[in-house]
């Protein structure tokens, strides 16, 4: 899945492991995203969340701390997909530097949680 | 509970909301003993979310007697997103033979032979009816032909008269009985003595058996022709 950015100095779209466009409801899966920051040695954390917009966070993996190493490093970012089914959430994903946010990025596609019922049939 | 036969084909028309809309979804409705073993399914139906509900149909041949649970799988992206058993399991009936008439009378006179030591031919006008199996199972059938015929009056329906020459080859042309395999149609067949109701000025025939009863048009006979 890609992802374009929004906010900070880096690359304009990077491509993250993880999600498909649909997912079931509630299940776990893992984004595995590269993320460069420069200078290393700098104390990080990474999250990525769904929601109808940036500041409605439905569901996030919460910050992941990783210390930067100046080239690209693989962070995971396990998240749990909504219950709620029947909605498209956009995706973002936020990387910090010493507290402060440096990057922001939103997915190009949304993830879709369908729901689905059935009423009474009928045999014809 | 529904009731049906065995090897019939049905289609189950499923009310089914996947949101959000566009999404490329899958139905399938399977019978079988528990939700593992499908022992009748219509295979996955490929449709377009709405967001709304929308008729799936589902088209399933039943499997053999017995009773089944019914039950209903909605994918979305190729992802279960629902899953329902039915209230009402499906029954399927034993299999039986289900005779059918599926022509009407047909009348022609035809030329039979006189037997020996007399020669030459006399006229018989042949009634025939098809008769299918519409059912699951062999079975024998029965069609017995009568008649009735005009005069001043109608009579009571009587069975057909033959003459004394050519009685046994008109009797050969007769079939009142039949063994029918499912999906086979066999043709009924009596003659009729064409000078036997000369008197009359319109005749009619029925058929009655094991696919009921069917009546023939009122027919004439006349200048060698069958007139309705």
């Amino acid at each position: 899945m890609d992802f374009k950015k929004i906010e900070g100095n880096g690359p304009e779209r990077i491509s993250v492991d993880m999600l498909d466009p649909v997912m079931a409801p509630g299940v776990s899966r893992t984004a595995v995203a590269p993320i460069t920051v420069s200078p290393s040695g700098l104390a990080c954390e990474a999250e990525l969340f769904l929601g109808p917009n940036d500041a409605t966070k439905v569901a996030t993996s919460g910050k992941k701390s990783f210390t930067s190493t100046g080239a690209p490093q693989s962070v995971r970012l396990p998240v749990t997909m909504p219950t709620a089914g029947g909605v498209a959430y956009h995706v973002y994903l936020d990387v910090f530097a010493n507290g402060y946010r440096i990057l922001a990025y939103q997915a190009t596609e949304d993830v879709v949680i369908p729901s689905g019922e059935v009423g009474p049939i009928v045999w014809e | 509970m529904p009731e049906f036969a065995p090897g019939e084909s049905k289609t189950a028309i499923a009310p089914i909301i996947v949101k959000p809309s566009g999404l490329s979804c899958e139905a399938e409705i399977f019978l079988g003993p528990d939700e593992l073993t499908k022992v009748a399914t219509s295979g996955r139906i490929p449709f377009s979310s709405t967001g709304a509900s929308q008729n799936v149909r589902l088209p399933i041949a039943m499997p053999s007697e017995g009773t089944y649970h019914v039950y209903i799988d909605v994918y979305a992206g190729g992802i279960l997103i629902a899953a329902y058993r039915a209230i009402e399991d499906v029954v399927i009936l034993p299999a039986v033979a289900n005779f059918v008439y599926v022509s009407a009378i047909r009348a022609y006179i035809q030329r039979v032979e006189i037997e020996p030591p007399w020669g030459g031919t006399t006229e018989y006008v042949v009634f025939e009816v098809d008769v299918k199996n519409q059912g699951g199972i062999a079975a024998l059938c029965s069609a017995i032909a009568s008649c009735r015929y005009l005069i001043d009056e109608w009579s009571d329906w009587e069975p057909f008269r033959y003459e004394q020459y050519a009685r046994n080859n008109a009797l050969a042309l007769k079939v009142d009985s039949a063994y029918i395999n499912p999906g086979e149609t066999v043709t009924f067949r009596e003659a009729l003595w064409r000078f036997a109701y000369e008197a009359a000025s319109r005749i009619q025939v029925g058929f009655l058996g094991d696919a009921g009863e069917i009546l023939s048009d009122i027919i004439r006979i006349y200048m060698d022709q069958v007139w309705v």
